[in-house]
């Protein structure tokens, strides 16, 4: 019996180690290489994309003029204070996820989660907002920070701080500690996004109400949530200037982007039914921030499908002499490979 | 040489298990690349094409287990890669992925193996402990033929033959007094999944008497023993630090679980939660999840201590029941005091009840059959057997996809007896079922420890 064993055994702890080692050896299925050359007064980027693949990849690529590089990003949670209209655990992967997906796209700048405390100091010093995306997955802000007596957010994001706010109505609820007796009593209500642009923007829909044509950068940045339940309304965020970036239906967005200030607000859709969609509302984050579409106009936009093995030569002119953004992206959900470069024009 | 060649399958197909392994396999492959458990699925294909993309497998969370079973999986992905685009192995139907059959064959076969040697092993061990071939012969179709242990393995794909063929080799080696490799198999178990861990207490009291009270070689054993599982605890976790993903693992292991988990029921004795109007009491105790843990954890500690004790202090040096009724005692006290017990974990108990059914108590053949159907039922009723066939219905066409939603969908609606939908019904008397025969097995085992203790 023992000889057998050592067998089974044998077999086990190879596959194993075999595995491992093939996990640590398979690179990423793609690599580019880029040379910038500046030639008649022209600013001309040249790159090579490579499959490195038996089977066919596609690849996305997106050149952006951007007014500013990496932001760091500050995800508030407080446990102590309440949810709403979302659960500890859907919170949690949110955060969780943001994390994994920002190192995946090889975000490198600060991640943090801050609680209200620290969020209140965060929004009242001045070095922050030029320099901070902020968060919300938790469909409040606490109240230290935001009630019907005060609003330590418009400034902030008014002095160009960037604020991502993913679950219910925006400004709607004002949290309280757990413990609270004032609990329920000073929420803004609808009048929360009045403080904000001094008019409704928000379109209120039914839970589960979905978009189904998507935006063009939507398109672009492939991303996918879907619901509208408390969506921005398009032709208003048209109005202020804002950008639409998820599902459109019924003059509503998933996901828009509106400016306030030197700062702007991106609203999402704020109904998760399950932790599936806190997995997507994080990917959507990260693709977002990550691309930065948030800093910069899309100027130009290229798409190849790549043969088995092909390698592909291509070349963009940029168009002024300004500072760019070029990223290319794998167009998979399970991608890997994701290259930022920044370029500044001669 | 020739005659070698033709020897080799000769003595296979002399072996009685031959026909039944052949058969038994092809059964599971014809049944098993055509079927899945939709729950699962999305974690082993989007963890696959992680891997195959370069993200190692905990780069996008997906993956929540300790990473023995991600090694192997990554084995058998990337040989069919080389073959197939890994971006035919699924596609979304309705939101609901459907792999393909080629993907089900890769993923699903080490399972299968796992599946087939921990037979053998039980096999080997029946024929060991019993030296009656008929018995041994036994052993490996009742765990082979059991329905429940081919629905786990062929149908759902759940890895837990691995993780229980790692505990069977370590026990194994330990009785064979290799305490080296006893040490690093258990580590490969505890690296596929942490539930052998528990099995520290048993293994450790058996190294002791095993040592036979000579003081030198107990800590030469125990130092064996744990060297084994430090090597491989190191080989393992090697290729996540090599490629930087060891603070990945740490998440996946904490963060993605603290995200997903909160769950109660099923075979522990949270199955109150499956009843009506108690459900109440214990969604109560789930608001406070630390209490839970907590005394989870004191409840375990106190079962394993006795048992720990009752083996060193015993008269009678017994290893056979000690290996068999110790395990079946440590199986059972974790699930019953775990918030969420799913029916996949009680195959684990099976070979070692099969032993004891073989070895000393026919009668126990009762209370593997009532675990072996309540788990069944359990597991068939969450989401209805029909979804299971969704693979079939769309390579294959033989089955109309849309209508495989809709009967799921009237199933999950339809009233039942006791409570408001008849799924939670099932999911009741299952459980009940289940967790009076774990507590009937739990007294058992205990009582048979006890009595080898005392009786010299």
């Amino acid at each position: 019996m023992k000889k057998e064993l050592y067998y089974i055994f044998l077999l086990w702890f190879f596959l194993s180690c075999l595995g491992g080692f093939i996990v640590c050896k398979i690179s990423f299925p793609i690599i580019i290489k880029t040379i910038f050359v500046y030639h008649d007064k022209k600013n001309i980027i040249e790159y090579t994309i490579q499959n490195r693949r038996n089977y066919v990849q596609k690849v996305k690529l997106i050149l952006l003029k951007i007014n500013s590089k990496n932001r760091n990003v500050y995800i508030y949670y407080d446990p102590n204070y309440e949810l709403f209209e979302i659960d500890k655990q859907k919170v949690l992967a949110i955060i969780n996820f943001l994390k994994t997906e920002f190192r995946i796209r090889r975000y490198l700048s600060q991640i943090e989660i801050i609680n209200a405390d620290n969020l209140k100091k965060f929004l009242l010093d001045n070095d922050t907002p030029k320099s901070s995306i902020l968060i919300v997955p938790t469909g409040a802000f606490p109240n230290n920070i935001y009630s019907i007596y005060h609003n330590l957010v418009k400034p902030w994001v008014k002095k160009g701080g960037i604020l991502i706010w993913t679950t219910s109505c925006f400004g709607y609820y004002s949290a309280f500690k757990k413990d609270s007796l004032l609990r329920n009593s000073l929420h803004p209500q609808k009048l929360g996004e009045i403080y904000f642009w001094g008019t409704n923007i928000i379109n209120y829909q039914s839970r589960y109400e979905k978009g189904i044509f998507k935006s063009k950068i939507g398109a672009i940045l492939s991303l996918e949530y879907p619901f509208l339940y408390r969506g921005v309304n398009i032709k208003k965020e048209k109005l202020l200037n804002g950008k639409t970036l998820g599902y459109i239906q019924n003059s509503t967005t998933s996901v828009g982007v509106i400016p306030l200030g030197e700062g702007k607000i991106i609203i999402f859709g704020g109904f998760i039914p399950r932790i599936k969609y806190s997995h997507v509302i994080a990917i959507d984050i990260s693709k977002i921030i990550s691309s930065g579409v948030l800093n910069g106009d899309i100027k130009v936009y290229k798409k190849y499908k790549l043969a088995p093995y092909e390698s592909i030569n291509d070349k963009i002119i940029l168009p002024a002499k300004d500072e760019y953004l070029l990223y290319i992206f794998q167009d998979s959900e399970e991608a890997s490979f994701y290259e930022r470069i920044y370029i500044k024009g001669r | 040489m020739r005659q070698n060649i033709i020897k080799l399958p000769s003595f296979f197909k002399s072996h009685f298990l031959f026909r039944y392994i052949v058969l038994g396999l092809l059964v599971r492959y014809v049944i098993g690349l055509f079927t899945y458990w939709p729950p699962d699925i999305s974690v082993w294909y989007k963890t696959s094409l992680n891997i195959l993309n370069g993200n190692g497998i905990y780069g996008r969370g997906y993956f929540s287990y300790p990473p023995v079973w991600g090694y192997c999986l990554t084995f058998f992905v990337f040989i069919g890669s080389l073959f197939v685009n890994p971006y035919s192995f699924g596609e979304y139907l309705k939101q609901q992925l459907i792999t393909s059959p080629k993907f089900q064959f890769l993923w699903k076969t080490p399972i299968l193996i796992s599946e087939l040697l921990v037979g053998y092993i039980l096999y080997r061990i029946v024929l060991d402990f019993t030296k009656d071939i008929r018995k041994a012969q036994g052993a490996f179709l009742m765990w082979y033929l059991n329905p429940f242990v081919f629905f786990i393995n062929a149908v759902v794909g759940q890895f837990s033959s691995l993780c229980l063929l790692f505990l069977l080799l370590s026990l194994c080696f330990l009785l064979e007094q290799c305490f080296f490799l006893a040490g690093i198999t258990l580590m490969f178990g505890i690296m596929t999944k942490l539930f052998p861990i528990y099995f520290l207490p048993l293994e450790l009291g058996l190294i002791i008497s095993l040592s036979h009270k000579q003081t030198k070689l107990l800590f030469f054993n125990i130092f064996l023993f744990f060297i084994g599982l430090l090597i491989a605890g190191g080989v393992i976790l090697l290729p996540l630090i090599i490629n930087h993903h060891f603070e990945n693992f740490y998440w996946c292991l904490l963060g993605v679980r603290q995200s997903y988990t909160g769950g109660i029921g099923g075979f522990s004795l949270y199955f109150l939660r499956h009843i009506p109007n108690l459900e109440k009491i214990v969604i109560f105790l789930q608001k406070y999840p630390q209490k839970i843990i907590f005394f989870q954890n004191i409840a375990i500690l106190f079962g394993l201590t006795i048992l720990f004790s009752l083996i060193i202090f015993s008269k009678k040096k017994d290893f056979i029941k000690c290996f068999t009724f110790g395990s079946i005692f440590t199986l059972i006290l974790v699930y019953l005091f775990t918030p969420l017990v799913q029916p996949q974990y009680l195959i684990w108990i099976f070979p070692f009840l099969i032993i004891s059914i073989l070895k000393w108590d026919h009668l126990l053949s009762h209370w593997l059959n009532i675990l072996t159907y309540a788990a069944l039922l359990f597991n068939l009723s969450i989401l209805g057997p029909w979804k299971c066939l969704l693979p079939l219905a769309h390579s294959l066409k033989v089955l109309d996809a849309e209508k495989i939603f809709n009967i799921t969908q009237d199933y999950i609606n339809f009233p039942g007896l006791f409570h408001v939908l008849l799924r939670e019904d099932f999911l009741m008397i299952s459980s009940t079922l289940g967790v009076i025969s774990l507590c009937y097995l739990l007294i058992y085992s205990l009582k048979q420890i006890v009595s080898f203790t005392y009786n010299k």
